[in-house]
């Protein structure tokens, strides 16, 4: 086990190193520097500028700056606000960003993996209709419809939530977190109750219940690792999706996170910014796809390596 | 060439009420979308500025927007463009994947596993955040838009492409077709591709609405179709901003985009039921 | 009486009707008893047994009638709850397919001490103790406890299964087709281990089967079903020196018993049709990504390692082994259809390796194969005329114009209905099926045919029906035959000489009858001592 994460810890660097160097000069290579479409500055103070953030340099000496800055954690300063360094304004929008994606999976997780195995258990009834029903409208309402439409009713007609910041006010959590989390949660449903309706036909099943265990046991303890398979699948792609997600999410309800600081450090062209969320963003989407394996291999022993069983 | 399954297979879509439905849907949506120029009410830039935003009347059944245009309209012309998209990028998508899953399945080994290690490192990448990227640095062309789109989905339809070659080409009667002395072409042509039409045509019906959603979530963000022209991603951004005093601009585009998703997804699902060869086996 | 049965009906409602899987069966057994159920596929002998504890899926299914008095009490009209105390607890389970029936995701321990824990109210280390002494008696090394299903071998999940059966202790055991997907030799082993652990602990066992032979040696009643009804019953002697039903006497005619009967004159004088020298087929280990580069490359697979043989024009060579023996990929590799790694095959004096893909296409019509799964070997989407249209066409061997008389004309040889030309695979039974199969091979008239497994999937008395077919057709056309396959007295009854195969090697070949009734290597000698014996 050991052996596989640290296996693919070193295939990460690479590909790190690919996404650094593809968004460095995707970013560079556009016309027009960041400062350009600010005020107009005098010549004198462009060219202070230029030198500060060492754009008078040819792109590939600024390239190995970058590389040698990074290796010693200095994600450099920001562009659009020079008082202030990418570091320091990442780990300021990190903790809202975490903690959304968090509950959104929670949410997912939660609602996803109990309907979808409630509806496998009772296929074709109203427990398997209604839900798979709400998993469809689900699937087809993107974030940024279902956002305004559950702003609308619950927080402006009804008034139940607030409906923008995070932490400010009680339940201002509620609205984002289910806004991002519905759309997964609905993906989680149909994936878990498939999972578990191929489980719930298998010989083992049987040979389950010819051993006379109750119902209960053999649903959770014989069925439900079988079943959850999908869904752990599912997780990589759900945590990029959810990320991506953040963007939208963040904008709609003015949550000071890293996907709306993304999004505006794109539109204001401010590299370093651009630069050094999307290494994050890339770290933790490997990260998070390496830990959806290991648990893919925890419920499926015959993922692991094999201690030399025979055959 | 070979009716049986697909007689089978039509009978068994046919049954699915919820299939039929989103096929229904499906088609009315195109049908609007194809004969816009000639249905709409009013012009496409026709504003009017005294009116202003109004809800649904009947000279507007659907309302007007801030600048006075009628929404139905709009919507309209959304629409071709949202299903325009939505066709168009899924069949380039089809093209670029089918034939790279197809050639990886079949060569096989060393071959493949280039071609595979290749999808999964663009996998691994951030893909989504290099296309906002792409779209707010290169300016918003509606080519560039088919290409991003196109860019993401290829790789899915390459993987499930190559799985079902890969299976099939371990089927006995392939292997048969083989020791009957056929050569490749013959083999792809007459034994495999019959074989794999099924899962592609599935899950083509099911990017579509994936790439639709990527386009209105694009367009969403201000980076994809840009004003005067307008698709439903765009109508409902604009209809986010001003959804507490007129919330129809927002409902309205909403409803367009999740009925045609609705359709599309149904009839993806009900396709997937028909088409199951295991089902077949009864 | 430990159980007994009466009148047990069971259907099946489905939109197509009502098919009565089960009807109007009794039977009865004595604590310490053995009784054989014997029937082919879709004779209800397992859905019979399944019935008396409720393990068919109730919806579709329905008990319409009878009675199961197990020691006294219905179990028909006992409720779930009280069903679950006695299933796994007094009536123990075996199934066939040990890879499917043991859940994958769970150690085999813990699937061996639920029921202990379960039925006689034991805690955990209590269990667990008695759990590997079970475990033990099975054969099972103690520190495996903790291993998972797909780290053992077929023979062995099933020893996990028999006792996760027994050491309970049930009164009565039922096993469902618990040796057929096994190898020789482990059948032997497993029987032997069943009827062992049953004189121990004194318990009943319901045995169900396909195969009459292997009943012969266990039973002390045997049942014969055929389409859900009891159509004969007895003592083995009965049944065997008996026999009073047709389909019973069909059975047993099915039972391949002897030596081959036609002989075909073997000439000696010409070069061999076939020859192979020294073939090897390795198969390299798959990579396991970037640190297998730092590693010592994994041993390759050899699963053909140096064979040498020939085969001479009008015999039927059969080839046996064992599962993991390497017979199917040698089948292959002489074909070409798997990349060879070092040897040579002449094929009618050509010598196959050399030859270029274009040439070797051509030599293809003359060397075919018949596969053993029936449903796969069918391209679904085609019609049984396209099927067997396609080699003649593509070989020139029918015009466009007179392609369908000639389709005919083969669909007649195999016995296929002339009116089923226009329908799919799908639409056949698996000896239909196979015999499609065989039309295909024979229809680019070829020399010789490689026939892998090719009545494996099949029931025994549709097996000696195809069995008879290839008989007829290799004198018909003066066939060269390499008959792979698990089954000895199969070979024994078509082949004239045998080649047994072992790890990749021949570890013994010559005539049939010399080789069957002395045979030399060890290997040889262990796999017809675990044969079956039906007292014929």
């Amino acid at each position: 086990m050991l052996r596989f994460i640290l296996g693919r810890l070193l295939q990460a660097i690479p590909v790190l190193l690919v996404v650094i160097t593809v968004t460095f000069f995707l970013v560079h290579s556009v016309p027009g520097g960041p400062f350009d479409a600010d005020r107009a500055v005098g010549p004198a103070v462009m060219k202070a500028l230029n030198s500060y953030y060492r754009l008078d340099l040819p792109l590939w000496q600024q390239y190995l700056h970058y590389l040698g800055d990074l290796a010693s954690g200095d994600l450099g300063p920001s562009f659009k606000y020079p008082g202030r360094s990418v570091g320091e304004m990442i780990a300021a929008g990190l903790p809202a960003t975490a903690e959304l994606g968090f509950y959104a999976l929670l949410v997912a997780l939660g609602i996803g993996i109990s309907s979808g195995v409630i509806a496998a258990l009772r296929p074709n009834t109203a427990q398997d209709y209604i839900p798979m029903g709400l998993a469809m409208i689900g699937i087809c309402m993107p974030a940024f419809l279902l956002g305004p439409l559950l702003v609308l009713v619950f927080g402006i007609n009804l008034e139940w939530v607030p409906v923008s910041g995070w932490g400010g006010m009680p339940g201002d959590k509620v609205l984002p977190s289910l806004t991002l989390g519905a759309g997964y949660a609905a993906y989680v449903a149909r994936l878990s109750r498939g999972g578990m309706l191929e489980v719930l036909s298998q010989d083992y099943m049987r040979t389950a219940r010819a051993k006379g265990l109750a119902p209960w046991q053999i649903v959770l303890k014989h069925g439900l690792r079988g079943g959850l398979i999908p869904v752990v699948a599912f997780l990589g792609p759900a945590f990029a999706g959810l990320l991506t997600g953040s963007f939208v999410v963040e904008t709609l309800f003015q949550i000071p996170g890293l996907g709306r600081f993304y999004v505006e450090a794109a539109f204001n062209r401010d590299y370093t910014m651009i630069m050094g969320t999307t290494i994050l963003f890339a770290a933790a989407i490997i990260v998070f796809n390496l830990a959806a394996d290991v648990l893919a291999s925890a419920l499926d022993p015959r993922l692991r390596q094999s201690r030399g069983g025979g055959q | 060439m070979s009716r049986g399954l697909w007689r089978d297979s039509w009978r068994r879509l046919r049954r699915n009420r919820p299939a039929l439905l989103g096929a229904g849907l499906l088609l009315l949506m195109v049908l609007l979308a194809l004969l816009t120029p000639w249905i709409a009410p009013f012009g496409y830039e026709q504003q009017n500025l005294v009116l202003g935003a109004t809800p649904p009347s009947p000279s507007h059944w659907l309302g007007t927007d801030v600048l006075g245009r009628d929404m139905l309209t709009r919507i309209l012309y959304g629409g071709r463009l949202s299903l325009a998209v939505g066709f168009i990028a899924t069949a380039l998508a089809l093209i670029i994947g089918v034939t790279y899953g197809a050639v990886a399945g079949f060569i096989g080994g060393a071959v493949d596993a280039l071609m595979m290690r290749l999808v999964d490192i663009l996998y691994a990448l951030p893909i989504m955040i290099f296309i906002i990227l792409l779209m707010v640095l290169f300016g918003r062309s509606l080519l560039l838009l088919f290409l991003a789109i196109g860019a993401v989905e290829w790789m899915t339809m390459a993987r499930i492409v190559r799985a079902q070659v890969q299976s099939l080409r371990q089927q006995e009667f392939v292997e048969a077709a083989v020791a009957m002395g056929l050569p490749p072409e013959r083999i792809i042509a007459r034994h495999i591709i019959p074989n794999t039409l099924g899962p592609v045509i599935i899950y083509a019906t099911l990017t579509i609405p994936s790439v639709m959603l990527l386009e209105a979530f694009l367009s969403f963000l201000g980076l994809g179709v840009q004003p005067p022209q307008s698709s439903w991603g765009l109508l409902i951004s604009q209809g986010v901003e001003t959804m507490e005093e007129y919330p129809w601009l927002l409902i309205y585009p909403g409803i367009a985009l999740a009925t045609t998703l609705f359709a599309l997804n149904f009839l993806g699902d009900g396709l997937r039921d028909a088409l199951d060869p295991k089902s077949a086996k009864d | 009486m430990l159980l007994e049965v009466n009148n047990l009906t069971t259907q099946f409602h489905s939109r197509m009707g009502v098919v009565t899987a089960v009807d109007d069966v009794s039977f009865s057994l004595d604590a310490g008893q053995t009784l054989a159920i014997v029937g082919e596929s879709g004779s209800g002998k397992s859905v019979c047994c399944y019935s008396l504890l409720g393990l068919i899926p109730q919806p579709p299914g329905k008990i319409a009638g009878g009675s199961a008095l197990f020691e006294g009490r219905d179990l028909l009209a006992a409720s779930e709850r009280e069903l679950r105390a006695i299933r796994g607890g007094d009536i123990a389970f075996i199934f066939q397919d040990p890879m499917t029936s043991l859940n994958p995701f769970l150690t085999i321990g813990e699937q061996l001490l639920e029921p202990l824990m379960r039925h006689r109210g034991i805690n955990r280390s209590m269990a667990r103790r008695r759990a590997l002494a079970v475990l033990e008696e099975v054969g099972i090394e103690a520190q495996r406890f903790s291993d998972y299903p797909h780290q053992f071998s077929g023979g062995m999940r099933q020893r996990v299964m028999i006792a996760m059966a027994l050491n309970v202790e049930p009164k009565l055991l039922i096993a469902d087709e618990p040796t057929t997907a096994l190898d020789v030799t482990v059948q032997a082993q497993i029987l032997d281990l069943i009827t062992s652990l049953q004189l121990r602990y004194g318990i009943a066992v319901i045995f169900i089967s396909h195969d009459l032979s292997v009943v012969a040696s266990i039973a002390d009643q045997i049942l014969v079903m055929q389409e859900g009804a009891v159509v004969e019953r007895g003592t083995v002697e009965q049944i065997f020196q008996r026999p009073q039903h047709a389909y019973t006497r069909q059975l047993l005619a099915a039972i391949p018993q002897g030596a081959k009967t036609q002989h075909r004159p073997v000439a000696e004088a010409a070069e061999p049709l076939v020859r192979v020298q020294n073939l090897k087929t390795y198969f390299s280990a798959p990579s396991g990504g970037l640190l297998s580069l730092l590693r010592r490359p994994a041993e390759p697979l050899k699963a053909v390692d140096g064979v040498s043989f020939t085969i001479a024009r009008g015999d039927i060579v059969g080839l046996v082994g064992e599962s993991g023996s390497g017979k199917s990929t040698l089948g292959r590799s002489l074909l070409r259809l798997l990349p060879v790694t070092a040897g040579s095959v002449h094929f009618n004096g050509l010598a196959l390796g050399a030859l270029n893909p274009a040439a070797l296409r051509t030599q293809r019509r003359h060397m075919q194969m018949i596969f053993q799964d029936p449903y796969a070997s069918l391209n679904p989407r085609m019609t049984v005329t396209q099927t067997l249209a396609e080699p003649l066409l593509y070989h020139a061997l029918a015009s466009r114009k007179n392609v369908d008389k000639k389709v005919l004309t083969l669909m007649d040889e195999v016995g296929l209905a002339r009116d089923s030309g226009g329908k799919y695979p799908h639409e056949f039974s698996g000896g239909q099926r196979q015999r499609i199969a065989i039309a295909r091979a024979i229809a680019s008239k070829p020399a010789f045919i490689v026939a892998d497994e090719p009545v494996s999937a099949l029931d025994v008395s549709i097996q000696a029906q195809i069995l008879a077919l290839l008989l007829e057709l290799v004198a018909a056309h003066g066939l060269s035959m390499l008959f792979i396959s698990h089954d000895l007295s199969v070979v024994r009854k078509l082949c004239d000489r045998v080649m047994v195969m072992h790890r990749g090697k021949i570890v013994e070949q010559g005539l049939t009858e010399p080789l069957y009734s002395s045979p030399q290597a060890p290997y040889t000698q262990a796999l017809l001592a675990a044969l079956p014996r039906a007292p014929l």
